[in-house]
């Protein structure tokens, strides 16, 4: 080091300073968002705020799972979630493994396909998509909503899990070849194992994509009692009188499995975001 | 031969058949019917009287359509506010990230919550704040001075344009933070050590140093950031749904409304249709310059 023992510690108040002004300020609507669900009724109707609560209560949250019936559209959404991901993650797997292991024709033609259509608008798939749902019978209904979703995480998780295939040396699997292990053993007892983290992270990535999608399920879903969480929360803002703070506890309630998987999955959100190309 | 070395010697067909069947039926087939409603007049409201097909009427009338084209407009200005605000905001976060100071790290996993967030919750949060009544930004305005009386700032035209590119930009700079900050740590330090005791000032080394490492990933940074912007939706339909009085009317909002509440899916087709063209432009620079040296 160059700097001297002043300099550098200057420095690095200087930093700290200027990070926690600045996270405090991203910050604060989320925590505006948690200081609003504990206060009662009355006190979110007061001008100026009372900042921090002055009688707080986990009431709000009690409210809005019972009176919002959150409890359903939690079940509802992670119904939905869940089947998506298990969808993406089956099929994923097939050709992802496919296109890190095999020379195809077409290959990089359909790796290419797979870019482009995460860049397509969702109203481009949405308008066709509410027409054949339709005519099939499928609108308001979860398979409907899973199926559509699959447009948005197959292509993601193929193009995730190829590349955490394509990182596993193909010399493990020819080794186990010769001792008379078939392919498809090969890849249940050695590469799956091998890739079960990034399998993990895709997993996760295709659980958040169903999860906080709201047009879609805003579209197909039309019936009250099947409604996901994100639509909702949202249908209750027309009310005649929105409860502020029931539906910030609401949006906790939304929001914190997300936020606990992000917090184990920092390290993939990088790379597994800017290559798969996720939908913000 | 039998089942089993069959099964084996093919096993990339096997494998790749049924996501390409998949592929096929849920994302070829739906553009290829968005594609050919686009020449019919499809009208749930009409559908009685049969579905005529119309040509390139409906590309027509999109393109001699004002409201059309002030939502073109509209998503432009959207899209350039965002990326120059994610991008400005993302990449001062990442260079203070990326100082050699012990404990920033925390940091780092703070500023990704607003990303985490479901953008339908986040645009709510939003609303929240900017309430016309009760919302703590007018409330911190009046305490400071800055308006003497609450402002409806979703219900103005120009606040509102303005707020749903704050909130949008808060929901999304964590992306490109972590992008940058990926590629800043690519930097080797003796770099700037040796800048700094050759006498660079702070400027000098970020211009020279900095900005050279990150060229490749600000170009990826704002190319994406461009398609999604784009292409976004939620948090402008739930704020404001498009109003107040079209102020902050996108392409995908307008849209929406032409299939879901005019269901008038024919016009509605042609309309992203012709966004999808709009887009092909950067979504072609993008494979090209970015993505094609990676498929390999």
């Amino acid at each position: 080091m160059y700097l001297s023992k002043k300099k550098r510690i200057r420095r690095a108040l200087l930093v700290h300073a200027a990070l926690f002004v600045l996270t405090f300020i991203i910050l604060l609507p989320v925590l505006w968002m948690i200081l609003t669900s504990l206060k009662p009724t009355a006190e979110t109707l007061k001008f100026p705020s009372t900042i921090l609560p002055e009688n707080p209560t986990f009431q709000n949250y009690l409210a809005a799972w019972r009176n919002m019936r959150l409890g359903t559209y939690f079940v509802n959404s992670l119904y939905v979630s869940l089947m998506t991901t298990f969808v993406a993650i089956v099929l994923g797997c097939m050709g992802g493994y496919a296109l890190a292991r095999f020379r195809m024709k077409g290959e990089k033609a359909y790796l290419m396909f797979i870019l482009v259509t995460r860049m397509f608008p969702a109203v481009v798939f949405l308008i066709p998509f509410f027409i054949m749902m339709r005519n099939l019978g499928l609108t308001d209904s979860f398979t409907g909503l899973i199926i559509s979703y699959t447009v948005f995480s197959l292509p993601f998780s193929i193009w995730l899990l190829r590349g955490f295939f394509r990182n596993i040396p193909s010399e493990l699997e020819e080794a186990a070849r010769i001792d008379g292990c078939t392919r498809a053993k090969a890849f249940t007892r050695i590469i799956l194992p091998l890739s079960a983290p990034g399998i993990a992270a895709t997993a996760v990535f295709c659980f958040i994509l169903a999860w906080n999608e709201f047009m879609f399920a805003n579209t197909l879903i039309m019936s009250d009692s099947k409604r996901m969480l994100t639509v909702a929360l949202v249908a209750s803002i027309s009310d005649f009188l929105v409860k502020w703070n029931e539906l910030m506890a609401g949006g906790m309630i939304t929001t914190i499995p997300v936020i606990i998987f992000y917090l184990f999955m920092q390290k993939y959100i990088t790379g597994g975001l800017t290559e798969g190309s996720v939908k913000g | 031969m039998n089942v089993k070395r069959f099964f084996d010697k093919h096993m990339g067909f096997f494998l790749m058949s049924p996501t390409i069947a998949v592929m096929v039926l849920i994302i070829i087939v739906p553009l290829i019917i968005g594609l050919v409603m686009s020449f019919f007049n499809y009208n749930l409201l009409t559908l009685h009287r049969g579905i005529p097909f119309i040509g390139f009427s409906n590309y027509s009338k999109a393109l001699g359509d004002e409201n059309f084209w002030m939502a073109f407009w509209n998503t432009l200005w959207w899209t350039a506010a965002n990326v120059a605000g994610q991008v400005a905001l993302g990449l001062s976060i990442a260079l203070l990230l990326n100082q050699p100071v012990k404990g920033v790290g925390i940091y780092k996993a703070l500023i990704l919550i607003p990303w985490a967030i479901p953008s339908a919750v986040a645009a709510l949060s939003w609303m929240w704040l900017l309430h016309p009544e009760f919302g703590l930004v007018n409330d911190i305005a009046v305490r400071l001075g800055l308006v003497s009386e609450p402002v409806a700032w979703l219900g103005r035209p120009l606040t509102a344009q303005v707020w749903v590119v704050i909130a949008r930009v808060w929901k999304e700079f964590p992306l490109s933070a972590l992008i940058f900050h990926a590629a800043l740590q690519t930097i080797p330090k003796d770099l700037y050590e040796a800048a700094e005791v050759d006498g660079a000032g702070v400027w000098k080394r970020f211009w020279n140093i900095t900005i050279p490492y990150l060229k490749s990933s600000i170009v990826v940074a704002i190319t994406l950031i461009t398609i999604w912007t784009f292409n976004s939706f939620n948090m402008i339909w739930v704020m404001t749904k498009g109003g107040p009085g079209g102020a902050t009317e996108i392409l995908a909002t307008s849209i929406y409304k032409t299939a879901f509440q005019r269901y008038n899916f024919g016009f509605a087709s042609s309309q992203s249709i012709l966004m999808v063209i709009f887009l092909s432009a950067i979504i072609i620079f993008y494979l090209y310059r970015v993505e094609g040296k990676k498929i390999d």
